[in-house]
């Protein structure tokens, strides 16, 4: 890293000697808590303060000290009053509670009479000064004025340190627990986003992941918390629509990229862009239950770039949720979602090379839950029990439902994709917790908690059928007619059963310094009905965190935590070790009637029993100032290190090195050919690797398998939260991301990079795909008076990704026939040795307000993305020397365009909310 | 395609300077600065307007609206009456738009 220098490193390492945070985040609610004095300073015991929101009023009492305090807060605008006979009673509005958060809001009484309110226009401290955390949020306000595509599971790429869904340099794809209100909806199979949410449903999003306490478990990114709206006593409502068709799109393609990549020279183009949101929360009966309701129905007609011209995606979704308080002291809600997510047009092979009749149709409904029980026992004790889950399938089935076809010689498919492929989801958890304030050897926040998890897992993959394969058939042409054909599919089942215990405190130790021990357990096992339990670890992951509230005054914090945070439950980490996995047979096709001539079995893999379960250590520091009232500027450092890469081995495999051309260079380059493959090709173990001897068939070593990778980085985060009609972010973040393991995807666990050196060893150590040595974003919103019209921005500039050049290899020649074409492709320069251009895209947004009194207003707004029509390429055709298309004459050469960002949109809504 | 992130550098490094300066211009942090705290600011009396302005942007969520009030309105009437539509026509396209797998 050249411009984060080890001094700097070390000076921010020295502030964050320990980690952890404060103990309510996961309640998905806040704690107000603060002293109230008289004029004179003393504190005042036995004062009525009552807290009013949303959902109604609440009122405690002062103790000895003078001290109040409001746990589980539901997130909101609230306002606290405080009276005492022979005081003039005192309030102050405007307290913001965010999940996780605590809010310390102290009250002064003058003595007086009743008659008289003092009222304090207060604005929410913006730094916290007990917990050792920092979290980035963003706004129900950001939400609602940014110029951000409505593609929610993608809000919080506009995060600090979160670029392409990888978030402080983690893998981009399974690597985040994607929380909606608590329920995990991640795929329980490899930790990828898989429920889709309406953008307008949300309240809140926050990242966690920076001295994250122990309550937050099963990343190795990042935690997005997305909260949803609620009902209140009010009623509320969004009526809103935004759309788009071809007219509105723009070009963005150059010359110089149409012509070195044909396939480009038509963008992607929105045909038509329909997305509506009907939602209304509010009473059934006041202060004790409420209701919210949401109906959106989404479509996205496009012409994709490359040669699909129709892709057809319609998603209507229904939201309900029902919170009932039948006492101060409870509250109860259940939500549940549905989803029925549609595609016609999805590419069943490559983008560049798919074709109309190279695409499926995709039905993937969905449902998601959450029933809880909260319960305060007192100001100082609550509990929480929430029962979530969800249900779905995600099924492909080909356009043409006829066997798929690839042409050897032309690199072309034809005819059909030929495959279907169905996926069924479900996870059902449970979790538990309670929370109790202390006051033994200082105060306490304590919190325990247990969760239990259980998911499963099914997945299913097969060939279109025909008169000689009923079982279903893909085949290979070489020169238009076929030459082989291959049967294979599979049907596999996979449990992840996961139990979870944490304890967490957080510790004010004196006035200013708050210690936040904590420590989580996940016992995690993977099963299949056949084979029983396959894969199980046990994973203790001890937090320590500080903050210090430097002046007493709560507007500088200095904090820093030591974390360990194991990733989540997922199948991939050991689906290969059950069954349901058909043999691959290879058919001579050239005669009368197909001949088989090969068959490959598949390896049931075994899984070393003290496997560990892959992990990522965490070291950071920070400092956060408020400015004023509602700015706060933080600077952070941040290294991190992953553990126990999972990954597949042959253990008794022997590689003989050979040499090959790198067409790159035009050098020798070494790779490596399977000696032993009859013997040992059914011989596979899931192990962490690190430390893995590759062999040549003399017993002599060539080379050990070190898997790691490394994130540091410095980020300086400017922000303004709403207030005198403007709010805003801006931040720069400095990193580095370095590794012999991509973080673009799930290869921490499930890919089968280590199963030959040809992967393992060649080329491998670099910097990752998603290392963003550079990244600034603004992010702000500006109402203009007298006209009314908000005008909002949001501006990154960028560095590119990185890429390396690669090269496929004959099978013949790496010992690998009828294996992936994955095994044969290996580095032939340092990993991430180039880097595509730059990022810098603006998009706006503007929409004039009409006001109609208090919150009601209707607004008409027009959203342009990517403003200035920048043609950056985000990824580049990285194959030696070339790769051929569909329908371009000449292949695409190594080095130029592969992807360019989004041509300019404009979308035009209008809404209506109150 | 190397990197060339020049301008960024350039344009980082200035917002950078521009935040640390503006972290330096701010009020400074001394123990018994509480004009910069807002959580133990002075109480201050306040005239009603200024109040009533200063507050407006700061009230709390509550709301004390009748159910059955809310709907006999206009306002509520236009409410149920989109509503209606918006849940109709997704009910609608639920159906409609289905790509339903032949498995299933």
């Amino acid at each position: 890293m050249r411009y984060l220098t080890k001094s700097m490193i070390v000076a921010l390492l020295l502030l964050a000697p320990a980690a952890i945070t404060d103990a309510r985040a996961q309640t998905f609610s806040g704690t107000v808590t603060g002293t109230v004095r008289d004029d004179q300073g003393g504190v005042l015991p036995g004062v009525s303060v009552t807290l009013t929101g949303r959902t109604g009023s609440k009122t405690m009492t002062t103790d000895t000290t003078g001290v109040y305090r409001f746990p589980a807060v539901e997130p909101g605008t609230y306002e606290v009053s405080a009276d005492l006979s022979g005081f003039k009673p005192s309030r102050q509005g405007g307290i913001d509670v965010t999940v996780g958060s605590s809010l310390n809001v102290d009250l002064t009484l003058h003595v007086g009479g009743l008659s008289e309110t003092v009222s304090v226009v207060g604005e929410t401290p913006v730094v916290d000064t007990k917990s050792s955390a920092t979290q980035t949020e963003v706004s129900q306000d950001l939400l609602y004025n940014a110029p951000i595509t409505r593609t929610a599971i993608n809000i919080f790429n506009v995060m600090p340190g979160a670029n392409s869904n990888s978030v402080y340099g983690g893998e981009a794809s399974s690597a985040n627990a994607l929380l909606i209100d608590g329920v995990d909806t991640r795929d329980p199979e490899s930790g990828t986003a898989w429920t889709f949410y309406n953008y307008n449903m949300v309240q809140e999003v926050q990242i966690q992941g920076l001295g994250a306490p122990a309550e937050y478990g099963g990343f190795t990114g990042a935690v997005v918390n997305t909260i949803t709206k609620s009902g209140g006593n009010r009623y509320a409502g969004l009526f809103d629509f935004i759309g788009s068709n071809s007219t509105l799109n723009s070009n963005n393609i150059t010359p110089e990229i149409a012509s070195t990549n044909p396939s480009l020279a038509s963008p992607g183009i929105t045909k038509k862009y329909a997305d509506f949101t009907t939602q209304l929360g509010g009473p059934i009966k006041a202060d004790k239950l409420f209701f919210f309701l949401s109906a959106q129905r989404f479509q996205l007609d496009s012409d994709p770039s490359g040669p699909v011209t129709n892709n057809h995606q319609v998603s209507p979704r229904f939201n309900a949720k029902l919170t009932w308080q039948p006492s101060p002291n409870d509250n109860y809600m259940v939500s549940l979602q549905y989803d029925g997510y549609n595609i016609i047009g999805r590419a069943g092979v490559s983008a560049l090379l798919a074709t109309d009749a190279l695409t499926n149709r995709e039905d993937a409904p969905e449902f998601v839950w959450l029933g809880q029980w909260r319960h305060i026992f007192s100001s100082q004790t609550f509990a929480e029990v929430k029962y979530t889950g969800w249900l779905g399938y995600y099924d492909l089935n080909p356009e043409v439902n006829k066997p798929g076809h690839f042409d050897g010689d032309s690199g072309l498919y034809s005819v059909s994709q030929g495959w279907h492929y169905y996926a069924d989801r479900n996870r059902d958890q449970v979790n538990a917790s309670i929370s109790h304030y202390a006051d033994k050897f200082g105060k306490h926040e304590l919190k325990f908690g247990a969760e239990y998890e259980h998911s499963k897992v099914r997945n299913r993959y097969g060939y279109a059928s025909n008169a000689n394969f009923p079982q279903g058939v893909y085949y290979y042409d070489y020169g238009g007619a076929p030459y082989q054909a291959y049967t294979y599919g599979y049907d596999i089942t996979a449990t992840n059963n996961r139990t979870t215990l944490f304890a967490q405190d957080s510790w004010k130790v004196g006035d200013r310094f708050t210690l936040n021990p904590g420590f989580r357990l996940d016992m995690i096992r993977g099963s299949n009905p056949t084979v029983g339990t396959v894969y199980s670890t046990n994973n203790p992951a001890p937090r320590i965190g500080f903050a210090w509230d430097v002046t007493g005054t709560y507007n500088t914090v200095v904090k820093g935590a030591y974390s360990q945070y194991y990733e989540g439950a997922m199948a991939s980490v050991f689906e290969r070790a059950v069954p349901g996995v058909l043999p691959k047979v290879t058919y001579d096709v050239t005669g009368s009637q197909p001949v088989a001539i090969d068959t490959i079995s598949p390896p049931l893999y075994k899984v070393d029993p003290n496997v560990k379960h892959p992990r990522v250590d965490e070291v950071y520091g920070a400092v956060e100032r408020a400015l004023g009232g509602s700015m706060r500027l933080t600077f952070t450092g941040i290294y991190r290190e992953n553990k126990n890469f999972v990954n597949s081995i042959s253990p008794n495999a022997t590689w003989s090195p050979i040499t090959v051309t790198n067409d790159l260079t035009g050098g020798p380059l070494t790779l490596y050919k399977w000696a032993n493959r009859a013997a040992t090709q059914s011989d596979y173990l899931i192990t962490n690797v690190a430390g893995y001897q590759y062999r040549d068939p003399n017993g002599n070593p060539i080379g050990t398998a070190d898997p790691f990778r490394k994130y540091k980085a410095f980020m300086a985060v400017l922000n303004k939260r709403l207030s005198h009609r403007w709010s805003g972010q801006v931040s720069y973040v400095l990193s580095q991301a370095t590794g012999s393991v991509d973080n673009t995807s799930d290869a921490q666990v499930s890919s089968n990079q280590f199963a030959t050196p040809v992967l393992a060893l060649v080329n491998v150590d670099g910097t990752l795909t998603n290392d963003r040595t550079h990244e600034f974003k603004v992010l702000g919103s500006y109402t203009i008076p007298v006209i009314e019209v908000a005008a909002n921005a949001y501006w990154h500039m960028i560095s590119g990704r990185t890429f390396t050049p690669f090269e496929q290899y004959s099978s013949s020649v790496l010992g690998l026939s009828g294996q992936s074409s994955t095994y044969r492709r290996p580095l032939l320069e340092a990993r991430g040795s180039e880097r595509t251009p730059p990022e810098r895209i603006l998009d706006l947004s503007f929409e004039k307000i009409f006001p109609m009194g208090g919150r009601n207003r209707l607004g008409v707004y027009a959203q342009v993305l990517n403003a200035l029509n920048a043609s950056t390429i985000t990824a580049a055709q990285n194959r030696v020397p070339n790769v051929s298309i569909g329908g371009v004459p000449n292949p695409v050469l190594y080095g130029v365009a592969g992807t360019v960002f989004a041509a300019r949109q404009v979308n035009l809504g209008a809404r209506w909310s109150f | 395609m190397k990197c060339s992130s020049g301008p960024i550098r350039k344009a980082c490094a200035t917002a950078i300077a521009l935040m640390v300066g503006v972290m330096c211009v701010a009020s400074p942090c001394r123990a018994d600065d509480s004009a910069t705290d807002s959580a133990r600011r002075s109480i201050t009396h306040l005239s009603p307007k200024t109040l009533a302005l200063l507050t407006q942007p700061a009230q709390p969520d509550s709301g004390t609206a009748d159910s059955a009030a809310f709907f006999k309105t206009k306002k509520g009437i236009a409410v149920l009456a989109l509503l209606g539509a918006g849940f109709g026509y997704t009910l609608y396209s639920k159906s409609h738009d289905r790509v339903l797998s032949p498995v299933r």
